[in-house]
This record gives C-alpha cells, sequence and structure tokens, in this order.
C-alpha cells in the first residue's frame, strides 16, 4: 500500500499543474481578461511563489511557517478584493470596504505578532480568514439567486469560483483550526498527514475549478473577438 | 479530538455540497420557471399579433366592401340622377358649368371610392387569386412611374391555396414592394413565383440601396415585424439578403398544410 505522505506529496505536486496552466492561460489571455479574473491571476501568482517557497524551505529542513502567517495576508487582501469586484453594486460592502480590509490586516499582522509566533500555525487568523471566504462565497449564492444564469460563460466562470471557495475552504476550515492543536497534543503522524492528505484533495479540486473557470471565461472572449 | 476534527470537517463538507446542490437545482428550477413564463408570454403576444392582424383584415374587407357596394353604388345612383336633372332643366350656361363641376367632382368621387376599395382588399385577389393579384400590383406599379416591377410566375401545379394564406402573402408582396419603392429607392423590381403541388415560393429582388442587416437592431423593424408575424401565422418563412448598395432579396417558402396535402 502506498503511504499516505506520498499520496499527498503526489497530489500537492499535481495540483502545480492546473495553477501553472491557469497562470499561462491568464497571461496568454491577458488582453481579454475581466477584473475577478485579474486579481484570481494576483492571487494564483502569490500563491504559487509562497508554495514554491514553503517547497524549497521544506526540502532543506527550515521551518516554512512564516510563509504561512505571510500567505494568510496575501490570501485575504486578494479574494477581499475579488468579492469586492463580485459585490460592486452592494452599497454597504463599498461603504464599509476599505476599514474592513485594514482591519483585517492589521488583526493578521497582530495575531502574528502578538499571539502566534510565526513559526507555530496561526490558527487563529486563518479560521477566521477562511470563515470569512466561506460567508462570502454564501453571500454571492444568496445575492445572486435567480440572477444567475449558468449558460452564460461569465456566470458560470465566477459560479465555478465560488463554488471552489465554498468547497475548498469549508473542508479545510477545521483541519487549520486544529493543526495547532494536532502538534500541541502529539497527534500521530498518520492522522496528521490524513488530514493534510485531505486538505490537498481539496486544493486540487480548487485549483481545477479555477483553471476551469479561467478557460471557460478566455474561450468566450476568443469567440467574441 | 480528531474525532470531533473529522466530524466538523465532514459536516462542513456535507453543508457545503448540500448548499452548492441546492442552489444549482434551486436555480435551475427558477430558470426554468421563467423560462415558461417568458414563453406564454411571448405566445400571448403572439395570439395578440395574430387576432390583431386577422381583425385588421376583416375590418379591410369590411370597409371596402361597404365602400364598394354601399357608396359606391349611391354614389353612381347620384351621378346617374345628376346626369338626368341636367337633361330636364332648361339651358342656362351658369347653371351648365355649375352641373359639370359637380358631375366631375363626382366621377372624382367615385374613382377615389373605388380605388381605396380596391387597395384595402383587391377585388383581384378575391376573385382570381395570389398569381394575378400580384400580377395587378405589378402593372399598378409599372404604370405609375414608381417602379418597373415585373412579374413571372413557374406554375407547376393546378391546385388552389387557402384564402387566408394568399390574402397574407399578397400583403407580404405588397409591404415589400412598398419598401423598396419608399426605403429602398428601386428602380427594378422582379417577383418569381413558383406554385407547386406542396408548396409556394416566391423570390423578391429588387436593385434598391440595400442596407446593413448589422445595424438594424434584431433585424426587425415594424414593417418586417409584421411582415413575419403573418408568415408565421400561415405556416411559412422568409428570409433576406441584403448589404449597402447591393439591392434587397427576400425568399418567402409557403409549404401547403399537410391536412391540405
Amino acid at each position: 500500500m502506498i503511504p499516505a505522505y506520498d499520496v499527498m506529496r503526489f497530489i500537492i505536486n499535481v495540483t502545480w499543474l492546473p495553477v501553472v496552466l491557469s497562470l499561462v492561460t491568464l497571461i496568454w489571455k491577458r488582453h481579454t481578461l475581466s477584473l475577478t479574473h485579474v486579481i484570481i491571476g494576483v492571487y494564483l501568482f502569490g500563491t504559487g511563489m509562497v508554495n514554491f517557497a514553503a517547497g524549497r524551505f521544506s526540502a532543506h529542513r527550515i521551518n516554512n511557517l512564516p510563509l504561512l502567517h505571510f500567505y494568510t495576508l496575501i490570501e485575504f487582501i486578494g479574494w477581499a478584493f475579488f468579492y469586492r469586484v463580485l459585490f460592486y453594486d452592494v452599497r454597504w460592502i463599498e461603504r464599509f470596504f476599505w476599514p474592513f480590509l485594514f482591519g483585517g490586516a492589521v488583526l493578521i499582522v497582530a495575531n502574528t505578532l502578538f499571539l502566534e509566533s510565526p513559526f507555530v500555525f496561526n490558527s487563529n487568523a486563518k479560521s477566521v480568514t477562511q470563515s470569512f471566504f466561506i460567508l462570502a462565497s454564501i453571500y454571492y449564492f444568496f445575492y445572486n439567486f435567480g440572477k444567475t444564469d449558468f449558460s452564460q460563460p461569465q456566470h458560470l466562470s465566477v459560479g465555478l469560483i465560488n463554488i471552489g471557495v465554498l468547497l475548498y475552504y469549508s473542508g479545510s476550515l477545521f483541519i487549520f483550526m486544529f493543526s495547532k492543536m494536532l502538534i500541541a497534543t502529539h497527534a500521530s503522524r498518520e492522522d496528521q498527514v490524513g488530514f493534510w492528505l485531505l486538505n490537498s484533495l481539496l486544493a486540487l479540486v480548487f485549483q481545477i475549478l479555477i483553471f476551469t473557470s479561467i478557460l471557460i471565461t478566455t474561450n468566450k472572449s476568443s469567440r467574441k473577438k | 479530538m480528531i474525532f470531533y476534527m473529522t466530524m466538523g470537517i465532514g459536516v462542513m463538507l456535507l453543508f457545503a455540497v448540500s448548499f452548492v446542490l441546492f442552489f444549482l437545482l434551486s436555480q435551475r428550477k427558477l430558470h426554468q420557471e421563467q423560462q415558461k413564463i417568458q414563453e406564454q408570454n411571448l405566445l400571448h403576444q403572439e395570439q395578440l399579433l395574430y387576432s390583431t392582424i386577422q381583425t385588421q383584415e376583416e375590418e379591410r374587407k369590411r370597409i371596402a366592401k361597404d365602400l364598394h357596394d354601399d357608396i359606391g353604388s349611391k354614389l353612381n345612383v347620384i351621378h346617374l340622377g345628376l346626369y338626368r336633372l341636367q337633361k330636364q332643366m332648361v339651358d342656362d350656361p351658369e347653371h351648365a358649368v355649375i352641373f359639370r363641376e359637380v358631375s366631375e367632382i363626382l366621377q372624382d368621387t367615385i374613382g377615389a371610392t373605388r380605388r381605396i376599395a380596391h387597395d384595402l382588399l383587391p377585388p383581384t385577389l378575391e376573385n382570381f387569386g395570389l398569381k394575378e393579384a400580384i400580377r395587378e400590383l405589378c402593372d399598378k406599379y409599372s404604370r405609375s412611374g414608381a417602379v418597373n416591377a415585373h412579374f413571372e410566375v413557374f406554375r407547376q401545379s393546378e391546385r388552389p391555396c387557402n384564402k387566408k394564406a394568399e390574402v397574407n402573402l399578397f400583403r407580404v408582396v405588397q409591404e415589400l414592394s412598398s419598401n423598396s419603392i419608399r426605403h429602398g429607392k428601386a428602380e427594378h423590381i422582379l417577383i418569381s413565383m413558383w406554385i407547386t403541388d406542396t408548396e409556394i415560393r416566391i423570390e423578391f429582388t429588387d436593385d434598391g440601396l440595400g442596407f446593413d442587416p448589422d445595424l438594424i437592431p434584431q433585424g426587425k423593424g415594424l414593417g418586417t415585424q409584421s411582415m413575419l408575424s403573418r408568415l408565421k401565422m400561415i405556416g411559412a418563412s422568409m428570409y433576406f439578403d441584403t448589404a449597402p448598395n447591393a439591392g434587397y432579396k427576400a425568399f418567402i417558402q409557403y409549404p401547403y398544410p399537410i391536412s391540405a396535402l
């Protein structure tokens, strides 16, 4: 039987494929992209860079958790801008966006500085930001109920990203929430790997959905031309 | 803790998947309902348009009949009476002038009444059918000098066409001709008609200004919409081919209803 750790490593490596393909497609079709996909492109680039650095750190047996703290901040800012574009016509979101973004970013940094050291899991910040992503995704579905037409490429494309956000962050919320405790309670390596395996599987599904979304929106743009 | 964590992940994933499925299914159901309502509205509008066209046609027929049979014949009687009165009156040059003027006005009025009645519903269409009505229409246009209209028929069948279809096909040809003269500024019109056992095909060609179909929203003005509705009402279809300074071509196909074959 293949050990869970190897399967996880394999899935993580495979996840690079949709990420790279998404980035290449976005760069190739950069002139026809909507603002949501430009933000997705920047987010994917940040994700790719941080993951690449995390892999290098890990290979040199350097603690890569500070990168997770940094990534939490990038992730928060990226998705905040993404949802701001989606809810451009919601007045209360427009009104509170900048205080929310600034407050959120300060809390994430403050958490790293005062509550959770950069060398341990930032479960607090991760749980809060992931809950925010889940809520934003649910709100998107509620807000667009009856207005979305999935036969239109742009609607389908954004819908797929939201499905991905909801699935990935719902699945991984408890993993990150308890990740610090798993280490603190000396949970077995098999148990820990099991959870991270699930997380990597969800991340792969998420990236495939993002790539599909990009393909749909860029194909539409090509046809338009 | 592992148990609670697993439970938490399971519950959250179940929630997410159920939410997405619920959204997609509800959205689909809502869309289907909206589409159904839209289709019903469209059908209602179409039926309304059909009944308007039908009422319009019946009204035209009634007014034409009244003009011709009632007013027209009474005017003729008045004209005859006037003629008799003129004979009985003593010769007075002043009276003779007035009589002549009244007689001329009366004759003009009789002519105008007949023309209006014919325009409303050509008796040729009623009595001799579509082919002769189109021929008469072309002759009328050519005689008026508005356009040089030519009509040719390729008859391969003797089967009669139903009146409702004939009236609507005639109205469409009338509208096409009128458009060519008014908007297309055409100098020549050619109408070709094929009558077979299964269908009637009409090809309408002019050498007018034409237009860019993309510049007209959905390719439909009021006239075009009315033509398409008339054709749809009898189960016929039409498509056209035009470009700026390249004239206008319309192809009409009326297949006989299966029950009538």
